[in-house]
């Protein structure tokens, strides 16, 4: 596709509402989609609409697609399932010819809003004429009634637009103006936006760094989906005060996360303690004091002071230095004080 | 414009209608009722966070309803037994020690990932910069080393190496193309679904994720051919000049 933002990659299939993304379903080049129910009377794409939509925890939902899913079929199933659909399509073979022919042949001849609608296997197709012919599915709305248009306050196309001669007759002077367009198209407009508004959330602050890994990305992708997920989450849940915005949800929570540095230097300098660290009561006998032939300091005492300088409690000296240890852990120990007893019960389970 | 738009239409005349036919065949638009499907009314998305959520969460407890403690023990373990793995298989001479990865490491990995992903810099080398007059200082240098970040990069696995292998997933009959992903893909498709309640408005859209592999052909071949095209037009111009 000539017009993608991202060229290549992975192309993964999602359910998403309002930028939280619910569902989805993989997808490869080589591999195809992945493995799935399938319905004798849809296309692959369309099975892939169908699974997703009964993944969905209630029905008689109303569900928004592009022109890549839509198909009649398709919809007649979605109905037959209790699910709303509303979508823009591609020319098909069940797609009436009429409305197909307007749109390769008379995209230019007609005026501005103009609305044609057929029914076909319980689906309203229909064509309605803005910049370009719009063709469009749908199972929830009509358009034989006055409440089916909608004022909407609309932009004026620039004047290298394809098809601006016919607005620019519309719209006059105006820049923006108030126009009646169906409501089908307004609905479509403004809750399409789910999974783009997703792509949006990852695309700002995107964590990808390039790699030679193929499945890399693919964890970048998961982190990033976490990271958005937890934030709808937590514009949804909030309840009192002025919400943080996705930058600074972003940075409390890389704070946090990057705040386990000093947990994990204390638990890195406890593993680098060494020793056996068996000191049961039926091994005791393992252990035993030892002079040793070099003086050296306590393992102990300079692993607490090494803490002590980490968490920046300011204790200062040098560890004891001391001639007996233990023999089997091989580590000088102090002989006074509890250093023998507190090495040998500092378990560590990794 | 007669001349152009009439050839393409000439032949289509005979067998398509025109415009007033279709127009007639269609109809008013008043005259088109159909029966539609009645949705739900309309009602707006809901969080349904478990009973044990502190009362004032931080941005965190969010992440970890997806990224769970039992995610990180799990890439934990898989990363540990995959650089046992390499370690024993890969005898490198001059390969940097491996210590045993810990749990509170990784939290800190995945922080500078996402870090990253905020401020962005052209170089992972950028963000260890230490000298201001060099360039912008970042927080990461103080919480993990570059070499410990690089090595954590090189090692880490999320699937477990040894089942992965014994169910086969590296041969190329394999469906489940995603299995260095699991179990986080599908632990994180499962929180998805547990943690909310849809509006009535969903839209089943396709996601892209960049990436630029090395099998796919299209940048192999298009990034040798520019400079070698200016380098040879050059010659050529240099020569003309020449003589």
């Amino acid at each position: 596709m000539p017009n993608k933002p991202i060229k290549q990659g992975y192309k993964i299939y999602g359910i998403a509402d309002h930028g939280y993304i619910y569902n989805w379903i993989w997808s490869s080049r080589e591999k195809g989609l992945q493995d799935m129910v399938l319905h004798p009377a849809l296309t692959n794409t369309g099975c892939l609409v169908r699974n997703l939509a009964l993944s969905l925890p209630r029905r008689y939902l109303t569900i928004y697609l592009d022109n890549y899913f839509t198909s009649i079929p398709l919809f007649s199933e979605l109905r037959a399932c209790n699910f709303g659909a509303v979508g823009t399509t591609r020319p098909h073979k069940q797609f009436p010819s009429a409305l197909t022919e307007l749109k390769t042949r008379f995209a230019t001849k007609l005026e501005w809003n103009a609305l044609f609608a057929v029914v076909v296997q319980d689906t309203l197709c229909l064509a309605w004429q803005d910049n370009n012919i719009v063709l469009g599915l749908s199972n929830i709305h009509t358009v034989d009634k006055a409440e089916d248009f909608r004022e909407k306050a609309r932009r004026r196309p620039a004047k290298t637009s394809t098809n601006g001669r016919i607005i620019r007759k519309v719209f006059g002077d105006d820049y923006i103006k108030d126009l009646q367009i169906p409501c089908f198209i307004d609905d479509y407009n403004q809750y399409m936006g789910g999974v783009d508004l997703a792509n949006q959330f990852r695309e700002a602050y995107e964590t990808h760094k390039p790699t030679l890994r193929t499945w890399w990305p693919l964890f970048y992708w998961l982190i990033d989906v976490a990271c958005i997920n937890a934030y709808r989450l937590y514009r949804l849940s909030i309840v009192s005060g002025r919400p943080l915005t996705h930058l600074q949800f972003r940075t409390e929570l890389y704070c946090k996360l990057l705040s386990y540095s000093e947990k994990a230097k204390l638990q890195s300098l406890r593993v680098g303690l060494g020793g056996k660290r068996v000191f049961n009561p039926d091994l005791l006998h393992l252990h035993y004091w030892k002079k040793r032939p070099k003086q050296g300091t306590c393992a102990w005492c300079s692993y607490q002071l090494k803490c002590a300088k980490l968490l920046n409690k300011g204790l200062k000296g040098t560890a004891k230095r001391s001639v007996t240890g233990c023999s089997f852990c091989d580590v000088p120990l102090c002989r006074e004080g509890e250093c023998w007893t507190r090495y040998h019960a500092n378990d560590v389970s990794y | 414009m007669d001349d152009t738009s009439s050839l393409p239409t000439q032949p289509k005349k005979q067998k398509a209608q025109s415009l007033e036919d279709i127009l007639l065949q269609l109809g008013p638009i008043t005259n088109v009722s159909y029966q539609p499907f009645k949705c739900e009314s309309s009602q707006p998305a809901q969080a349904l966070l478990p009973a044990s959520f502190p009362r004032n969460p931080h941005p965190f407890d969010y992440f970890s309803l997806f990224f769970t403690h039992d995610l990180f023990q799990t890439i934990t373990t898989n990363t540990n037994r995959y650089a046992s793995i390499q370690q024993l298989y890969v005898a490198q001479e001059r390969a940097r020690e491996w210590t045993t990865l810990l749990i509170e490491e990784l939290y800190v990995f995945i922080g500078a990932i996402i870090y990253m992903g905020v401020h962005e810099e052209p170089d992972i080398e950028m963000y260890w910069n230490t000298d201001f007059n060099k360039g912008p200082l970042h927080s990461i240098s103080s919480h993990i080393s570059i070499c410990r970040f690089q090595q954590i990069k090189r090692y880490c696995h999320i699937s477990c190496p040894e089942s992965d292998e014994r169910k086969g997933y590296h041969l190329p009959s394999n469906k489940v193309w995603w299995y260095k992903l699991e179990p986080l893909a599908s632990s994180i498709q499962a929180s998805s679904q547990r943690y909310y309640s849809p509006s009535s408005e969903v839209s089943i859209d396709e996601l892209m994720v960049r990436c630029f592999g090395r099998y796919k052909s299209l940048f192999l071949f298009s990034y040798p051919a520019t400079p070698l095209i200016i380098l040879d037009l050059y010659i050529h111009i240099r020569c003309q000049i020449s003589r």
